[in-house]
């Protein structure tokens, strides 16, 4: 092969290349589908229960401060196989955002259709409730420590904040560790060192739970007890 | 000398990217093949953005590919940190895809401040081009 015509297949690989790999930039992201159904806008003040229909499994955004949105999404709110209709407890002060489902799209790639939810596939917001509602809290004791592991005993997921003990205290970054228990680790979102006060902080997860009928009372096995160490 | 999008390690990133996609995601989801896609990416895209560059404006000098570097990095740290970023991007892939797949297209970019350690993959190009 010649010089000329090595430069000619160089030049159109690269032509090629360039191609497949803009290509491969576009199509990259994987397309969904979504369905939603909102909630009514604002907290509710005294509890709820939302009953919600769906062909699968929906996704429960219930915004409930000061809980992060992300730990909340984490617990997963259901247990046992879905039926089709489940009930969802909304915390006293929470809002319920709505339900929704995804699904990644039959094909991928470029060339493929429309991105339209399977057939069949639903959700919707049947009723939302008033209930009673309980809650039991548990505390850490005062802790110094910049990064912690936060380990709750509780019969169901905890509502958690971190309480520090000034307000000029830094922030503190909060993530869930671990598998099913409800470990956290909580940190300074600053360099110890760059802190020159000692500052302390509290660590306080609470459980709640509602009752369709007066008095509204925690039953036996609710619990909520935290443990904090290095 | 700077490097060509024909040397091997980026046809590798480029056949890596679409493998994952458009196979591995969907069968083995997970950290690993999350990140991938980012790691491959990234290697490939500051040679990709500099091979156009030299094709539409004869702009083939290194200074060019820093700069291609440096539109990367920053574009990929916004996109993985700034939600605003994220649906902007989003916005910018649903117009490329929607003549080839039709109306109603959603691109899932998400925001992921995790990702940014593929960052340092986007200097290879200029490692590269230093040995040649």
């Amino acid at each position: 092969m010649g010089a000329l015509d090595r430069s000619a297949v160089r030049v159109w690989g690269e032509r090629i290349a360039v191609l497949v790999a803009g290509g491969a930039s576009l199509a990259t992201p994987q397309a969904r589908w979504y369905l939603n159904a909102d909630g009514p806008s604002g907290a509710v003040r005294t509890g709820a229960v939302v009953t919600v229909e769906a062909s699968v499994v929906p996704t429960v955004r219930i915004l409930s401060a000061p809980t992060p949105r992300a730990l909340l999404a984490e617990y997963g709110l259901l247990s046992g196989p879905w039926t089709g209709r489940g009930e969802f407890f909304v915390p006293p002060g929470s809002q319920f955002e709505g339900a929704s489902l995804r699904g990644n799209c039959t094909s991928s790639g470029p060339c493929s259709g429309a991105c339209d939810p399977p057939a069949g596939t639903f959700v919707r917001v049947l009723r939302i409730d008033p209930v009673e509602s309980w809650a039991i809290s548990g505390q850490s004791g005062a802790v110094t420590l910049p990064v912690a592991r936060a380990t709750v005993e509780a019969s169901g997921p905890p509502d958690v904040e971190v309480i520090p003990s000034t307000p000029s205290a830094p922030s503190v970054l909060m993530s869930r560790v671990g598998g099913t228990a409800y470990a956290f680790e909580v940190r300074w979102d600053v360099a110890p060192e760059t802190v020159s006060l000692p500052f302390q902080w509290t660590f306080r997860a609470t459980v709640r739970g509602y009752c369709r009928t007066a008095p509204c009372i925690p039953p036996a096995e609710a619990r909520a007890a935290v443990r904090v160490e290095r | 000398m700077t490097p060509s999008l024909l040397h091997p390690l980026f046809l590798a990133a480029i056949a890596t990217l679409l493998l994952n996609d458009h196979l591995l995601k969907a069968h083995f989801p997970g950290v690993v093949t999350g990140k991938l896609s980012d790691l491959a990416g990234l290697t490939f895209f500051p040679v990709f953005l500099h091979t156009l560059l030299r094709v539409a404006w004869k702009a083939a000098g290194r200074w060019s590919l820093w700069a291609c570097v440096g539109a990367t990095v920053l574009g990929f740290a916004l996109v993985k940190t700034v939600p605003a970023a994220t649906i902007f991007a989003e916005g910018i892939l649903e117009v490329f895809q929607s003549p080839l797949r039709g109306r109603g297209v959603s691109v899932r970019i998400v925001t992921d401040p995790t990702d940014l350690v593929a960052l340092p993959l986007a200097t290879v190009c200029l490692w590269l081009g230093r040995r040649r």
